[in-house]
């Protein structure tokens, strides 16, 4: 893999970000009442997901067979690789919907694959630190550590309560649809913990691949996390109007992870 | 001897393994994982390293650089570091 596919990646990334932003900023723009109107852009944000998330559950696949049997990033490279995979399936059964119909249902089967992910990459990313503490380079005193996981943990229980107060009083939705809901963000924080304890380790490595590798991996967690958010708070509120942005913040998620255990895999490939 | 003609300043065995470790795990953990290794392995400040001191330190960094960069890129890394480092 070259620096060159890298930067295709990044220049491919930036464009349908863009592209999504726009349509949300300016809908009524000639590119997004001609060329490209709603139902097709829809179809080609449904086409551009399954890719990177396939591609990301490939490419972190590809790194747990790069790696010896008994390797301590074996076991959270296979959990991030079903994650990623359980993500797709989800997206996969919305795909004919969204392609075809023009439409997204909520809540429907998708779900179950989308809720599924959650422990599938908390547990990667808590097995990552744990194997990455255990290689002895000084990540940390178990005191640091719970510093970081009760500062995040309360961070992101204080976010809860402001997130998901106006979620779960949101008038006109069914009790399945408000429970899931509210149960996308909550589940996003309890993934903002071992994030924190990561991104912490990944500040430490800047300047270097790993650190770049981590860096854009988190970074892509953080996006999704933002996009869930802004998905519950824009089914409450019923304004089907700001989806470009959840699809957008989707697209730079999905995107960042691929392009982040790429480089996990240049380096282990190597 | 430099461009500017002044002569380049030496660097310790420690600067130069930190050095080789840098692209992969940036200037600051490079320097730390030189430090620490060698003072957990020989208890020696890394500006004491020798090149006789190399072995020893690179069998401390080798299971920290297998988890974080793997075994193929680790043996390159350190077979570098036994080549280059003087």
């Amino acid at each position: 893999m070259t620096r060159s596919a890298d930067g295709l990646l990044w220049a491919f990334l930036a464009a349908v970000t863009f592209l999504f932003v726009g349509w949300g900023l300016a809908p009524d723009a000639g590119l997004f009442t001609g060329v490209l109107p709603a139902p097709r852009l829809l179809a080609l944000a449904s086409v551009i997901k399954m890719t990177l998330l396939a591609t990301s559950a490939l490419w972190a696949w590809r790194c747990r067979g790069a790696v010896d049997a008994d390797h301590p990033l074996r076991i959270p490279f296979t959990m991030l690789a079903a994650g990623m995979a359980a993500t797709l399936l989800g997206q996969a059964l919305l795909a004919p919907y969204q392609i075809f119909g023009g439409k997204t249902p909520f809540p429907s089967a998708a779900d179950i694959f989308y809720v599924l992910a959650y422990p599938l990459l908390a547990l990667a990313l808590f097995r990552f630190v744990q194997a990455y503490g255990k290689s002895g380079y000084p990540i940390g005193t178990a005191g640091e550590r719970a510093v970081v996981l009760g500062t995040a943990a309360v961070t992101c229980a204080a976010l809860g309560f402001v997130v998901l107060r106006p979620v779960i009083a949101a008038p006109g939705m069914t009790s399945v649809e408000r429970a899931l809901t509210a149960a996308y963000p909550a589940l996003d924080f309890v993934l903002l913990v071992p994030l924190a304890l990561l991104l912490r380790m990944s500040l430490r490595f800047r300047g270097g691949k790993l650190g770049a590798a981590w860096l854009t991996v988190l970074s892509g967690v953080v996006f999704m996390c933002a996009a869930d958010v802004l998905f519950a708070y824009f089914t409450a509120l019923g304004r089907s109007g700001l989806d470009p942005f959840v699809h957008a913040a989707f697209i730079l998620a999905y995107g960042l992870i691929a392009i982040g255990v790429r480089r996990h895999l240049a380096l282990l490939a190597s | 001897m430099s461009a500017a003609g002044t002569a380049p300043t030496p660097r310790t065995v420690g600067q130069q393994v930190a050095a080789h470790l840098e692209p992969y795990l940036g200037p600051l953990n490079a320097r730390v994982a030189v430090k620490t290794f060698a003072q957990r392995n020989l208890k020696l400040e890394a500006d004491a390293l020798t090149r006789a001191d190399l072995p020893a330190l690179l069998d401390g960094l080798r299971p920290m650089l297998h988890t974080f960069i793997g075994r193929a890129s680790t043996d390159a890394l350190l077979d570098a570091i036994q080549r280059d480092v003087r």
